[in-house]
């Protein structure tokens, strides 16, 4: 489990940079783009997404292992054949734009990085139970270098290549921080892509740079911030970096270039491979930018849509068309298809009650400084004498969100709140627009306000909540759990299940199985049953409380389960004193029973 | 130009920073998986015990995060007959890793007839006890 730093340096340089910056170069020497030193690093960084996702499943998909040698040779290839190109046409012109970086930036930046890191460096041992479900997949890849066969359609391929693949080129195992650090590297990521999108809508500094202030410091440990990246939610973090990408390069293809069109082709579909939600989000918020851009700008967009047309004809627009369908033909997400959709909208295993929408509901959410600001802003924003543009773009994206979370929408069975997550990105760019009055920064009133509001949001950003400056759960607690499933892996046999107590068990007991790596169901988990409509996981319910019973027995034999996990202090004296269970291993935290064949058959 | 090569200084702090951080985070974790302070002390069966005529073979761990060199008494039960009882000095253990010492006992089956033929480990130190069991129909 020890990784080595050297190697995880190198697999974030060369998995999610070099890749990506050798191809953008690539694309803004025969295409022409124009990207600035910041963007070209942040973009750069994204490119590495659909280079894994394609690399990975074309490779396979043709018939070979994704082993490191494979994996290396095909990068090599890749990056090599397009540095090769780029020597021979003599780098033609610099694209680089100057004036996107200054001391503010990096000190805001460092700030940003240091309140994200605070509740990471508390946290060093992963143990959430999204993680473990997560990399449970990633370490079958690990392994088998295949891909992998989820047995429910809410996994998404991309979660778990985006972690596999730098750990099979690298060696490194994904059980350990490396996970973490990646999804720390693409919510640094996300939190430049809000300054860039604010500086390419306001295009003024001092905007972008407090929207940047906000949503790297204000509420940073809420949802979707930290608290998403230790808790291993790479879906999300994953998709928030690339709807802001998506958002970015459609904003510039309709009112700067159609030839941005191509990178927000490329983002689009690595959210099509990464996350489901992220998905529905972005199409939402596509769809109603669309509409409001035909109903209040029709002439505008109907140019847009005929240049794009034109554009699609570029040679290095086709060859892209043609990888990412053979992609798509080769290997589509699990999500897609009639029985995944059913389950996910409208047939769930799990209910979820829908509540009014009310402005406590969205401040809880997004924060009460930031929603009252924001909606300060965007009422700022609709009567303001700004372009067109800006209060479409900004309408839309907020319609989006708010249709999709509104209790009559019936058919997404989510909890509202993640999706009024979203919300947060264009609210920490809207709390800071009435800014934008004060143009000169001259005045002494001026400066005065902006200090003020700088200070305000430091000193809230700062004071994180007391669950992000302590462990969230005690380490020993983790190490224990960790060295029961060292013991479990040693002793069971193929056929054998675990059960584990997991409500308020008090460790993270979901781990088990990414240690035993013999089947997602090699251990049960015991779960409140009522809020599930499958009847195994009432049986885990009835094993665990009343392993002697008829029922209790029956469901053993059902489920073969050999091996209990429980907390030493809260054992269920059923498990005791029967001759139905053996104590195997008995720690001060974890108690492991096996049941005893003999007087169960 | 100077303009130039200020941001590109500015870039490079931006990766650098972010990538300090993750060497930080990396370091943090092999520390904390090097931890072996609060695990207190964990008793197991390698293997189940086993028949071997007239004899019972235990094989098992006692593994000690307390601290260096620390004495633990532990006592063999055969029926709830005590038939063992022994007092060990073990190491600190470095990390769960580490692969630590068994401790093989071969102990004389004296069980009686009607008994459910129990094998029971108990560990103590200090007040604090941990107490393992297996029973086999077959010890008798």
């Amino acid at each position: 489990m020890i990784i080595n730093v050297f190697w995880v340096i190198c697999a974030l340089i060369f998995c999610f940079f070099i890749g990506g910056y050798v191809l953008l170069r690539f694309l803004i020497i025969e295409i022409g783009y124009e990207f600035n030193q910041i963007e070209t690093l942040v973009f750069s960084i994204l490119l590495g997404i659909p280079i894994i996702y394609i690399v990975s499943i074309i490779l396979n998909k043709i018939g070979l292992e994704l082993t490191n040698l494979n994996l290396l040779a095909s990068f090599v290839i890749m990056i090599g054949s397009l540095t090769i190109f780029l020597k021979k046409i003599h780098l033609k012109e610099s694209s680089h734009k100057g004036g996107s970086l200054d001391i503010s930036f990096i000190l805001i930046f460092i700030l940003s990085l240091v309140i994200t890191m605070i509740p990471l460096i508390n946290n060093p041992l992963p143990y959430a139970t999204d993680l473990s479900n997560h990399v449970y997949y990633i370490r079958e890849v690990f392994f088998t270098h295949n891909l992998p066969n989820f047995h429910l359609p809410v996994f998404v391929i991309g979660e778990t290549l985006i972690i596999a693949i730098p750990s099979i080129i690298f060696s490194i195992d994904p059980l350990s921080i490396f996970p973490i650090v990646i999804l720390f590297l693409f919510r640094m990521v996300t939190i430049v892509l809000v300054y860039l999108l604010a500086n390419r809508i306001f295009k003024s500094r001092v905007i972008s740079l407090l929207a940047m202030l906000s949503i790297g410091m204000l509420y940073s440990f809420q949802r979707p911030g930290t608290i998403f990246v230790y808790g291993g939610v790479i879906g999300n973090i994953v998709g928030d970096a690339l709807i802001l990408a998506s958002l970015y390069m459609l904003y510039r293809t309709i009112y700067d270039s159609e030839k941005y069109f191509l990178f927000f082709v490329l983002f689009f579909f690595s959210i099509v491979y990464t996350h489901t939600l992220s998905l529905l989000i972005t199409s939402s918020m596509i769809m109603s930018f669309l509409i409001l851009l035909i109903i209040f700008d029709k002439k505008n967009i109907l140019y847009r849509i005929k240049t794009i047309a034109q554009f699609i004809k570029n040679k290095y627009f086709l060859a892209l068309l043609i990888i990412l369908s053979m992609t798509l033909f080769l290997y589509l997400p699990s999500y897609i298809s009639k029985e995944a959709l059913r389950g996910a909208t409208i047939d769930p295993i799990m209910e979820v009650p829908k509540q009014k929408l009310t402005v406590d509901f969205f401040k809880e959410i997004v924060g009460p400084f930031r929603f009252s600001f924001a909606m300060l802003g965007l009422v700022m924003l609709v009567f303001s004498r700004e372009d067109k543009s800006i209060k479409l773009f900004f309408i839309g994206w907020l319609t989006a969100i708010f249709l999709l979370s509104w209790d009559a929408i019936k058919f997404i069975n989510l909890p509202q709140s993640r999706i009024v997550n979203y919300m947060v990105y264009p609210s920490s760019v809207l709390m800071v627009y009435p800014l934008k009055y004060f143009r000169s920064y001259k005045s002494w009133r001026d400066i005065l306000i902006v200090s003020l509001f700088v200070t305000l949001i430091i000193v809230i950003g700062s004071s994180l909540p007391e669950r992000a400056l302590k462990e969230d759960m005690p380490r020993e607690n983790i190490l224990s759990l960790y060295h029961a499933s060292l013991y479990l892996k040693n002793v069971i046999k193929k056929d054998e299940t675990v059960l584990s107590e997991h409500v308020n068990s008090g460790f993270p007991d979901t781990w088990t199985k990414v240690f035993l790596l013999d089947g997602y169901n090699k251990v049960l988990e015991r779960v409140y049953y009522f809020r599930y409509k499958d009847d195994p996981i009432k049986e885990t319910w009835v094993m665990m409380e009343n392993p002697n019973s008829e029922e209790g027995v029956e469901y053993m034999q059902k489920n073969n389960v050999s091996y209990i996990i429980q907390n030493t202090e809260e054992i269920n004296k059923e498990f005791l004193g029967s001759n139905n269970f053996f104590t195997v291993y008995q720690g001060g935290i974890i108690t492991i029973f096996k049941k005893n064949e003999k007087t169960q058959n | 130009m100077k303009k130039h090569r200020i941001e590109k200084l500015y870039i490079l702090i931006v990766c650098l920073s972010f990538l300090i951080g993750s060497a930080i985070l990396v370091n943090k974790f092999n520390e904390s998986l090097s931890m072996n302070e609060g695990l207190g002390f964990i008793v197991y069966f390698n293997e189940l015990p086993k028949d071997k005529g007239d004899k019972v073979s235990i094989n098992f761990t006692i593994e000690n995060y307390i601290k260096e060199d620390t004495d633990f008494r532990y006592e063999i039960y055969l029926d709830n007959k005590l038939l063992v009882r022994k007092d060990v000095v073990l190491d600190l253990k470095k990390d769960i890793f580490t692969k630590p010492g068994v401790i093989y006992e071969s102990i004389k089956k004296e069980v009686p007839e009607d008994s459910p033929s129990l094998v029971k480990i108990r560990v103590r130190k200090e007040g604090t006890i941990r107490e393992i069991y297996y029973f086999d129909k077959e010890y008798k």
